[in-house]
């Protein structure tokens, strides 16, 4: 059983066809990219998946069980987290408050009032772990505005990843990285995503072979290809479509 | 840092000394003033509960002290020998039913819409304050008298006492405020806040915002009904300056020039509000004015408030920007 199923979605925002009856499947424990040109729909897939916008037609499952018009705080709870392309923390607060908000989250804790947060010996023990996972125990106190665009793109991953979820959605994480940056955090990756599973939206090709198991194409709306590395590299349809497309030759 | 904890210290401890010692301090009609300072001070951070703390600015959060003030005078004038810690209490449970009504609609909309929605169930409330005057004395009011407080051992307190009832007061003030702190600096209260700083980020992170905000606006409410509560027992009257528009803007005003960003900056607000009113309404009846262009030089040069003026970095911007 595929632990993500997308079965012939479409969306339409006013008129606007992103998405025009998408089939995907994601299988448990791999890391699966999906590339495609802009405008093709991927960041609008992930919104879907997630539950921010309401899908116009098709269904999504998620470990079996359809999660099509749950909220976003439903779909979390079930285990599937994502992150932003454009970096979406939370500005007025330090690297450790960041983290341990969804630590909170994870912990089922959010409605609590019993007790004091900064109390919880075992909250403080789980955020510290994610801080020295992602190497930014050194800056826990520092405000996101003080942080390093980089750095700022490390802690969108760590949100992500503090939630512990068992499907991980990456919005372009390298966007605006430089060469060293964008190879620190893909090594971060592969490290911390050891055994779950991940779907990742990229442009940049390096990280694309570097990091997958499967890639499909998302061409305009629609699933051009699915398959591993060589599958997608020969594929003809795909090199029709990305004819010019000076990124795409490996 | 030692130097700043040996001043919070110092402070504290004046404050305290200050507090308990004012009758001593200052003479008998004046500590009416302190009185209703007091009960301001509730006032005043159940509204920042929602406006600093939750990202919410409610126009009509004076319906909600209203509603405490007149569930009080109601009360008492009908059923003599209730208890008045309990009638305090289930001023405030009222005052909550009712918020949690107007939070119910309210809290669908965002911004400016929620604000006037907020104002429209005040206005609502204002109106049959105003009207149904078998219940609520309509333009007279409803005069009451305080009741004799019981304590286990010690027998009766006579609260007509001026100083008795400030006492009492300080005591009911500082354990709600007390509570309220504590009610911030919980899980709940940190969920509060991040759904403040990032609404988006906070719904995909697993923070539900509507049903935290529901319930940040349900204690908010109480809050403010205890507050109305013992402004009641203050004035010994409910009428409809309790639940009139300048209610709500008192709020706005007494929390931004006290300092949205601090607990207790309302506080500060609150006293510096109703001292200045009292000041300048002894000579003039326009005292509301200066009051407004007190309220937009803050906006314009201290927009943290008075307490940041407790804050050596204040004076280095204020500096700065000249």
């Amino acid at each position: 059983m595929s632990i993500l199923l997308v079965k012939n979605l479409y969306k339409d925002f006013s008129g606007l066809k992103v998405l025009n009856g998408v089939d995907f499947t994601v299988e448990k424990g791999e890391k699966h990219a999906l590339i495609g040109p802009n405008g093709a729909g991927k960041s609008t897939l992930f919104n879907l998946i997630t539950g921010k916008y309401r899908v116009s037609r098709g269904k999504i499952y998620f470990q079996g069980q359809e999660i099509t018009g749950l909220r976003p705080h439903e779909i979390v709870h079930r285990g599937i987290a994502r992150s932003f392309q454009i970096i979406n923390i939370f500005p007025g607060m330090s690297v450790f408050e960041n983290i341990r908000n969804a630590i909170v989250s994870k912990q089922q804790m959010r409605f609590q009032v019993t007790a004091l947060l900064g109390k919880n010996k075992q909250v403080q023990r789980e955020t510290e772990e994610i801080m020295e996972l992602m190497g930014l125990s050194d800056r826990r106190h520092v405000q996101m505005s003080a942080l390093s665009y980089g750095e700022q793109r490390e802690m969108e991953i760590a949100l992500t990843l503090a939630l512990d979820p068992e499907l991980i959605l990456l919005d372009e994480p390298t966007a605006g990285l430089n060469k060293m940056e964008t190879e620190r955090l893909i090594d971060l990756l592969r490290r911390i995503t050891r055994d779950k599973t991940v779907v990742i939206v990229e442009h940049d090709m390096n990280v694309v072979f570097g990091l997958a198991d499967r890639i499909s194409v998302l061409y305009y709306g629609r699933i051009l290809a699915t398959g591993n590395q060589q599958e997608i590299r020969n594929n003809e349809e795909v090199k029709k479509a990305y004819l010019g497309m000076k990124n795409y030759a490996a | 840092m030692r130097r700043k904890v040996l001043m919070i210290w110092v402070l504290s401890i004046s404050a305290t000394l200050l507090l308990l010692l004012l009758p001593r301090l200052i003479s008998g009609s004046r500590i009416i003033l302190a009185t209703e300072i007091l009960y301001f001070s509730l006032y005043s951070v159940s509204f920042n509960l929602l406006f600093g703390y939750g990202g919410l600015l409610p126009f009509g959060h004076g319906g909600l002290f209203g509603m405490g003030a007149y569930t009080t005078g109601i009360l008492l004038a009908r059923l003599s020998g209730l208890p008045i810690l309990l009638t305090i209490f289930l001023s405030g449970i009222f005052a909550m039913i009712v918020g949690a009504i107007i939070g119910f609609f309210s809290l669908r909309l965002k911004g400016a819409f929620f604000s006037l929605l907020t104002f429209a169930f005040q206005m609502f409330l204002f109106a049959l304050a105003l009207k149904w005057r078998p219940v609520t004395g309509g333009e007279d009011g409803i005069s009451v008298l305080r009741p004799e407080f019981h304590l286990p051992l010690l027998g009766a307190i006579s609260l007509a006492d001026r100083v008795n009832f400030y006492y009492f007061s300080l005591v009911i003030v500082t354990i709600v405020l007390a509570l309220s702190y504590w009610f911030l600096k919980t899980p709940f209260g940190n969920s509060i806040r991040c759904i403040k700083e990032n609404e988006e980020r906070a719904s995909f992170l697993g923070y539900q915002t509507y049903r935290s905000q529901f319930i940040l606006f349900c204690v908010a409410s109480f809050i403010a009904g205890v507050g109305g509560s013992l402004s009641t027992l203050t004035a010994e009257m409910a009428s409809l300056e309790a639940i009139n528009v300048d209610v709500s803007f008192a709020a706005i005003m007494m929390t931004f020039i006290g300092g949205a960003g601090s607990f207790l900056g309302p506080v500060l607000g609150s006293a510096f509000y109703v001292v200045f009113q009292d000041w300048l309404s002894s000579w003039t009846d326009r005292w509301l004015i200066f009051m407004g262009a007190l309220f937009i030089v803050m906006v314009l040069y201290l927009d943290s408030g008075l307490i940041s003026l407790l804050k050596k970095e204040t004076y280095q911007r204020l500096w700065l920007k000249d």
